[in-house]
C-alpha cells in the first residue's frame, strides 16, 4: 500500500523488515509505504505477530529495515551513522514503552530528567519542564517516587512525561495502556492527545480498540503489511 | 537526571548485593595482599638478619672447614697445637676459587707459626680477606689485616704492654696494633692476627701458606649427604696437595639454621606461587561474573538509556564506573583491614618480631592502584556487552 504525503512528519516507503530467526525467516514488514502528518494521532493495531513494534522500531530508528525508507521530517533516519541516529532518536523522538519503562533506582523526576541531554539537564528551565510535565500528568506529590513506590498507570504518566521532555516531533508508544485500568489508561491517551493537539505525531502500537475516538487514524497491519487505514477523527 | 556517578550510587543502593559482593571480594583479596606480602618482607627482614647473625656466629665459631697440607701427618699437627708444617703454594686458593666443582666457599687463606713473644708461645696467623668463586658475589667472612697492622689477643698485648694505636716490633718489622680483642679466656688471646704478605715476609715463606679455613656447601643442598666423603674426592681432583678436616657441630648449626629459614621463606613462597596467583586470576573473574549478571539483571535498563539515545561511553560508563568505585573502596578497606590483621595476627603467623611488620606505603599504594585497574578490566567485558545490546531490546517485539 502507498501512502505519500508531501509534508509528512513520518514517511515510510516501501519499507520492508526480515527477522532470520531460529525457526526461519519471518517477514514483519512487507513492502509498507505509510505517512503521518504533525499533529496525528494514529493507531497501529494489530494481532501479535503482525508487525506493530517493528514498525514503531524502524519509525524509532532503533531498527533498520531490510529495505525502503524511513523519514522524520524529511531525514532519513538509515542514512545517517549511528551516533547521529542516536542523537536524533534523543533529540526528535520520544519513546512509551508498554513495561519496565522507567529505571528502577531513579525517581520519577530523575527519569523524566534522564531524557535531558547532559548540557540541558542542569539547567533550571529544564528541571522545570520535567516538574510541569508530571505535575500535569498528576503527579505532582510523586516527584520524588521511586518506580517501585508508583502505581502502574502513574509510571505509565511519567513515561510519558519523559517522552514529551525534550519537545520530540514524534512520540512512539508501545501497548502504553497494557495492564492500565480504564481510567488510568484513558489518561495516557488524554496526554498523547493533548501532545498530539499540540502539533505533534503519536504512533501507538495496540492490540486494543477502546482507544479509537481518540485517534485520527488507525491503521490495521495483518501479517506484516497493512490490511487497513481507516481515518476516525476529525484532525486528519 | 542524575550524572554517571549519581546513577552509579544509586544503583548501588538498589542492588546492594551485587555491590556489597564486589565489595568483599576487593576487600578480602587486598587485605590478603597486604597481610601476606607485609609478612613475607617481614619474614626477608629476619631471614637476612638470621643470616646476618649466622654469619657473625659462624665467623666467631670460625669456618667449619680446615684444609692443610696433604703432606703434613695430622698427629704431627695436633702435636704442633694445630699448625701444619708443611706449606703449599698460595696459588691453590685460585683454583678452588674458580672451580664451581668444589663444595666449598669463603676461602680464608692463612700461613700460621708459633713464636715466641714477651716471653710466651704465641700463634701468629697471617691472614688474607676471605676469597670467593667469581659471579658468586658474598659477604665476606674475614676482611684480612691490612698491610703493616696487628691485631692482638689480649694476653699478648698485656704481656708486651702495648694498647690499640702503639707500634711493636715483630720478628724484625715495626707494626701498627690496630685491634687488641676483648679478653676471651681461650687460646684467642694468645694469638697475634697479621696480614698474609707479611707474615710471609716476617716467617720467610713468600707464597706459601699452610691452611685454609673454609665454609662446606655440601650440607647447605642436602643435609643427609655425605659431606668429608664429597669434599675428598673433590679435593683430589682440584688440588690434590691439600686435605680437609670437617667441624660437624658448625656445620650442623649452619644446616639446622638454614632449615628455619626455609621453613620461613616456605610461607612466602606459599603465597607468591599459590595465593597470588589465585587472588590475580580469581577476583577479576569473580569481579567479570558479577558485572556480567548485573548487565544481564539491566538488560531492559541499557535499552531504554539507548532508546532515550545515551552513547555507548555513557552506558559504559555506569559498569566501569561502578566496577572503579567500588574497587578503589573495597581496596581501601582491604588494605585497613589487612594492616589490622597484620598487627594483630601477623607475629603468630609469620613467626616474626613485630618490629619487623612494618607498612610498606609502596605496597599500600599499588593495592590502592592496582585493584581498581584490575576491577575495570574485568568489568571490560560485561561492558562491551551492555553498550553492545540493541535498544530493541527494550521494546516487546512482535
Amino acid at each position: 500500500m502507498t501512502d505519500t504525503t508531501p509534508d509528512a512528519m513520518i514517511q515510510l516507503d516501501r519499507v520492508s523488515h526480515r527477522y532470520d530467526g531460529k525457526q526461519g525467516r519471518v517477514d514483519a514488514l512487507k513492502d509498507i509505504s505509510l505517512s503521518f502528518a504533525p499533529g496525528e494521532l494514529a493507531l497501529i493495531n494489530g494481532p501479535s505477530g503482525s508487525g506493530k513494534s517493528t514498525l514503531l522500531l524502524a519509525v524509532g530508528a532503533m531498527r533498520r529495515p531490510t529495505s525502503g525508507t524511513v523519514s522524520i521530517n524529511g531525514a532519513d533516519l538509515y542514512a545517517q551513522n549511528a551516533a547521529s541516529r542516536a542523537s536524533f532518536r534523543a533529540s526528535e523522538i520520544g519513546f512509551v514503552f508498554q513495561t519496565l519503562n522507567l529505571i528502577p533506582y531513579l525517581s520519577a523526576f530523575d527519569n523524566v530528567m534522564l531524557a535531558a541531554p547532559p548540557a540541558a539537564q542542569k539547567q533550571r528551565a529544564t528541571r522545570d519542564r520535567a516538574r510541569q510535565l508530571l505535575t500535569d500528568l498528576g503527579l505532582a506529590d510523586r516527584l520524588h517516587h521511586k518506580p517501585g513506590q508508583l502505581s502502574q498507570g502513574e509510571r505509565q504518566r511519567a513515561a510519558i512525561a519523559r517522552a514529551m521532555l525534550n519537545e520530540p516531533k514524534v512520540i512512539l508508544a508501545d501497548e502504553p495502556s497494557g495492564n492500565l485500568d480504564p481510567d488510568n489508561a484513558h489518561a495516557a491517551f488524554a496526554a498523547l492527545r493533548g501532545f498530539a493537539d499540540a502539533g505533534g505525531t503519536v504512533l501507538v502500537a495496540t492490540h486494543s480498540t477502546l482507544h479509537d475516538e481518540q485517534a485520527d487514524r488507525v491503521v490495521t497491519l495483518r501479517g506484516g503489511v497493512v490490511a487497513q487505514s481507516k481515518e476516525v477523527g476529525a484532525t486528519v | 537526571m542524575s550524572s554517571v556517578v549519581g546513577m552509579i550510587l544509586k544503583e548501588l543502593r538498589f542492588r546492594p548485593l551485587s555491590a556489597l559482593l564486589v565489595l568483599i571480594t576487593v576487600a578480602a583479596a587486598s587485605a590478603l595482599v597486604v597481610f601476606y606480602h607485609t609478612g613475607s618482607l617481614a619474614l626477608r627482614a629476619q631471614a637476612d638478619e638470621a643470616e646476618d647473625a649466622t654469619r657473625k656466629i659462624q665467623k666467631a665459631m670460625g669456618t667449619n672447614l680446615t684444609l692443610i697440607p696433604a703432606a703434613t701427618d695430622l698427629a704431627d699437627y695436633y702435636d704442633a697445637g694445630g699448625v701444619a708444617i708443611d706449606t703449599v703454594d698460595e696459588s691453590v686458593i685460585d683454583r678452588l676459587v674458580a672451580q664451581d666443582a668444589v663444595s666449598m666457599n669463603h676461602l680464608i687463606p692463612m700461613l700460621e707459626a708459633r713464636i715466641e713473644l714477651a716471653g710466651r708461645n704465641v700463634l701468629l696467623t697471617g691472614i688474607a680477606p676471605s676469597q670467593h668463586t667469581p659471579g658468586r658475589p658474598k659477604k665476606k667472612m674475614n676482611d684480612g689485616v691490612e698491610p703493616g697492622s696487628l691485631e692482638l689477643g689480649s694476653a699478648v698485648a698485656e704481656a708486651m704492654g702495648v694498647a690499640t694505636g702503639d707500634t711493636i716490633e715483630l720478628l724484625g718489622e715495626s707494626l701498627y696494633v690496630a685491634l687488641v680483642y676483648v679478653p676471651k679466656g681461650t687460646a684467642e688471646d694468645l694469638r697475634v692476627y697479621a696480614n698474609l704478605a707479611d707474615a710471609q715476609r716476617m716467617l720467610g715463606k713468600e707464597g706459601q701458606i699452610n691452611k685454609i679455613e673454609a665454609l662446606d656447601c655440601v650440607s647447605c643442598a642436602d643435609p643427609e649427604a655425605e659431606a668429608l666423603g664429597i669434599l675428598r674426592d673433590e679435593l683430589a681432583v682440584v688440588a690434590p696437595e691439600l686435605q680437609v678436616q670437617r667441624d660437624a657441630d658448625v656445620a650442623n648449626a649452619r644446616v639446622l639454621q638454614r632449615a628455619l629459614l626455609a621453613k620461613q621463606t616456605g610461607i612466602i613462597e606459599r603465597f607468591h606461587g599459590v595465593m597470588l596467583p589465585v587472588i590475580l586470576i580469581g577476583v577479576p573473574i569473580a569481579i567479570g561474573a558479577i558485572t556480567m549478571l548485573n548487565v544481564r539483571d539491566r538488560k531492559n535498563e541499557i535499552g531504554v538509556l539507548r532508546a532515550l539515545g545515551k552513547g555507548s561511553c555513557s552506558v559504559g560508563a555506569l559498569f566501569l564506573g561502578k566496577a572503579l568505585l567500588l574497587a578503589a573502596v573495597g581496596a581501601a578497606i582491604g588494605v585497613a583491614v589487612g594492616w589490622a590483621l597484620v598487627s594483630v595476627r601477623g607475629p603468630g603467623v609469620f613467626d616474626v618480631e613485630p618490629g619487623h611488620l612494618r607498612p610498606e606505603n609502596g605496597l599500600l599504594l599499588a593495592v590502592l592502584i592496582a585493584a581498581p585497574v584490575f576491577a575495570v578490566l574485568a568489568a571490560a567485558l560485561p561492558a562491551v556487552w551492555a553498550v553492545t545490546q540493541h535498544p530493541a531490546d527494550a521494546m516487546r517485539e512482535d
